[in-house]
């Protein structure tokens, strides 16, 4: 016993600890696969080089304060659950395209990733562990360890520390089965409602990459000039981006197609706020924005994007999706039901509920940092995985005057990105985009000396054709003289 | 850093292409960011499974096709396409990089009991296997969990189930002198109540944990 808990690399959690999936995790073990990881990486941008040694402290240090994160996923005969991991966390530089899917055992039985490139901290998660908010804490815990053992006490520990404890009370709390509803009769109506599907929404097709390859594309934009641009069409940054992502669609993909099903953008709500929860699992809801019609303008589209919006971020409105997921969850049968079956019926179900929109669009909203190392970051990045079904997926993050646009994307296909990038410069904003299409390292210094020999080769060999031939045509001459 | 003439935005990473448009792009000054790695292949790991499988497939075949074309009264080609199974069935556990001690075993015990079993009715029948190798195996399972509780006391939660699902066997081997399948009674009983004893003794010494144990594996 003493023996192990020398070797532990932390021990916070006690060994006996164990907790279910929440209502919204449940899903992501069991749709997920190499084609669609349900992994979002979010990346802090630093002004110098990662060093990774501190960087592998950090993580340690930000586990210690965040055991919501030290988890291992485990199946058991009806559910899955987390059990504590006292692996030590892994930390590499990136190798991989971003979001690969997480294989168990792969990151020492970790949810997360952590790896390091250049300027660049990339924090990868797995959609089941939680999601952007969760995510989004863990990732200034760890660039607060970071800044503090680079030199000293850059952020207080108990500035830390009060952080830590607003989540650690009930940071592995499912905060969806808190806040449900036990009124029968709006929770059947929710019920009812669910079960009449939602009309089938205009898919984006392209010829798809190989295994886990992800486009990943961010366009940096200047946040004061955009938030000008949304109030001069009196809407919301958000509204703003969402409405342009819709224009973008129709005007690109929506018009090569038959154009008889909507676009609906699917957008993720972050619920913390509106239900007063500090939970560390995911607790996110979902709202969608539906356009169709011929001939629409650019303000139109916004006015209807904004409208939905409006009327959709209400309390009660989440109040029913959230009591309708969580009454499918506590159903007896279904709980009783072998892990195995349940997770071929909800890859069934939650193929259905794919069909009824096109696209995704993720604001995670305004980052904050402490003002001691508020200057030593020069951006975020958000990215999100595609799917199979979903092959663009669009977020938003943005930090001082550095916006964000992400696109995440599994086809060939980029006329989507093109138009809403060149729309946005056409408003006259300074935009700087950074792909991960990295040529091949040694295509400038090594190639163009072997296409050199190769050229020179194919000279020397022309060179001995000619000589035979012109011996042969000799030959003949000498045989008819 | 580069700039898109035709798109009018600005690259950060040194591409000689611009990523929207595919236009060559000019360069403003020598500043570039390194933001992604290049990558050169991705990670596979189903080719090891699949050759392995098709080998499995092909000596299997062989097999078959050399017993039915060389007269014989033995079906020997049975056996070795079961061996052939097990060999397959232990590569994959390889390969998967299985790394529970104790699905393992349990993989083991019932995959060797069924190659035993398959091999002693197809060579006469002698019931040798149902006697005593396959209550051998389950007191030997039984005894190897106990064994590695006491040698890595701390994971020992994690073998409850497996002593547990190794107790079940146990008692389902009585089946086997029940229905008339085994004749000689004393290693099915000893069987049965070894696997049993070690259960029970796991619930005496553990009782909390391993019932926290259970209750997760269980919980609904």
């Amino acid at each position: 016993m003493v023996k192990d808990a020398r070797r532990r690399a932390h021990n916070y959690l006690d060994e006996t600890y164990w907790d279910g999936l929440d209502n919204a995790a449940k899903l992501f073990p069991a749709i997920s696969n190499t084609r669609s990881s349900n992994v979002f990486r979010m990346t802090a941008v630093l002004f110098e080089e990662v060093r990774p040694d501190i960087l592998k402290q950090a993580v340690e240090r930000a586990l210690e304060v965040m055991p919501a994160f030290a988890v291992k996923l485990h199946t058991g005969l009806f559910w899955y659950y987390f059990e504590p991991n006292y692996e030590k966390p892994t930390v590499r530089e990136d190798y991989r395209y971003p979001c690969t899917h997480f294989l168990r055992y792969y990151e020492n039985g970790y949810l997360f990733r952590v790896t390091y490139y250049h300027r660049r901290i990339n924090l990868e998660v797995f959609h089941a562990l939680t999601d952007g908010m969760g995510a989004t804490s863990f990732l200034h815990c760890l660039l607060y360890y970071y800044f503090n053992l680079m030199d000293g006490d850059a952020v207080p520990e108990d500035v830390i520390r009060r952080i830590a404890d607003t989540s650690s009370v009930e940071f592995d709390e499912d905060s969806f089965v808190r806040n449900t509803v036990r009124d029968d009769e709006q929770s059947r109506q929710s019920i009812s409602a669910q079960v009449s599907e939602p009309p089938e929404a205009y898919h984006i097709n392209g010829y798809k990459y190989d295994g886990d390859r992800l486009g990943a594309l961010m366009a940096i934009l200047p946040t004061d000039k955009l938030l000008a641009l949304a109030h001069e069409k009196g809407v919301t940054l958000s509204e703003y981006m969402c409405g342009l992502l819709i224009w973008s669609i129709y005007n690109t993909t929506y018009r090569r197609s038959k154009r008889s099903k909507p676009i609906v953008i699917s957008v993720p709500v972050n619920l913390r706020g509106l239900f007063g929860s500090n939970t560390m699992r995911n607790f996110f809801g979902h709202l969608s924005i539906a356009v169709s019609g011929e001939g629409l303008t650019f303000d139109d589209v916004l006015k209807t994007t904004a409208e939905q919006l409006k009327n959709c971020l209400t309390k009660g409105y989440f109040e029913r999706q959230i009591a309708a997921h969580v009454r499918i969850e506590q159903i007896p049968i279904v709980r009783f039901v072998p892990i195995w079956l349940k997770n071929l019926i909800l890859r069934q179900q939650y193929m259905r509920t794919q069909r009824t929109y096109t696209c995704t669009f993720s604001n995670v909203g305004r980052m904050q940092l402490p003002e001691a190392i508020a200057d030593r970051v020069e951006r975020f990045e958000l990215l999100l995985s595609g799917s199979q079904t979903h092959p663009k997926k669009v977020s938003l993050i943005s930090y001082r005057n550095n916006l964000v646009l992400g696109f995440a994307s599994t086809i060939d296909d980029n006329s989507i990105e093109r138009f809403m990038i060149s729309f946005l410069v056409s408003e006259g904003l300074d935009v700087t985009i950074s792909s991960n299409e990295t040529p091949a390292p040694s295509r400038s210094s090594k190639e163009e000396p072997s296409r050199l020999s190769k050229e020179k080769a194919k000279a020397e060999k022309a060179e001995r054709k000619a000589i035979k031939k012109a011996a042969k045509r000799e030959k003949k001459e000498r045989e008819r003289q | 850093m580069n700039y898109c003439r035709h798109c009018g935005v600005k690259l950060s990473n040194d591409l000689p292409y611009c990523p929207l448009c595919d236009m060559e792009t000019v360069k403003l000054d020598d500043h570039y960011d390194l933001d992604y790695p290049y990558i050169k292949s991705r990670f596979s790991r189903g080719l090891m499974i699949r050759i392995v499988t098709f080998l499995a497939v092909v000596f299997a075949a062989v097999s078959l096709l050399i017993n039915h074309l060389v007269p014989t009264d033995n079906p020997w080609a049975f056996i070795t396409a079961a061996a052939i199974v097990y060999v397959w069935f232990n590569l994959l556990n390889i390969i998967r990089n299985t790394r529970n001690p104790g699905m393992l075993l349990l993989c083991q015990l019932l995959s060797v009991s069924g190659l035993l079993f398959l091999i002693d009715y197809l060579t006469g029948w002698h019931r040798w296997s149902v006697n005593y190798a396959i209550p051998g195996l389950v007191v030997a399972a039984a005894v190897a969990i106990v064994l590695m509780i006491v040698i890595k006391p701390v994971k020992y939660r994690a073998y409850t189930i497996y002593l547990l699902v190794n107790a079940v066997l146990g008692v389902l081997s009585v089946l086997l002198w029940i229905s008339g399948a085994a004749t000689v009674e004393w290693p099915v009983v000893t069987a049965c109540g070894t696997a049993l004893l070690c259960f029970l003794a796991m619930l005496v010494f553990a009782d909390r944990r391993t019932r926290n144990e259970l209750h997760k594996r269980f919980h609904f």
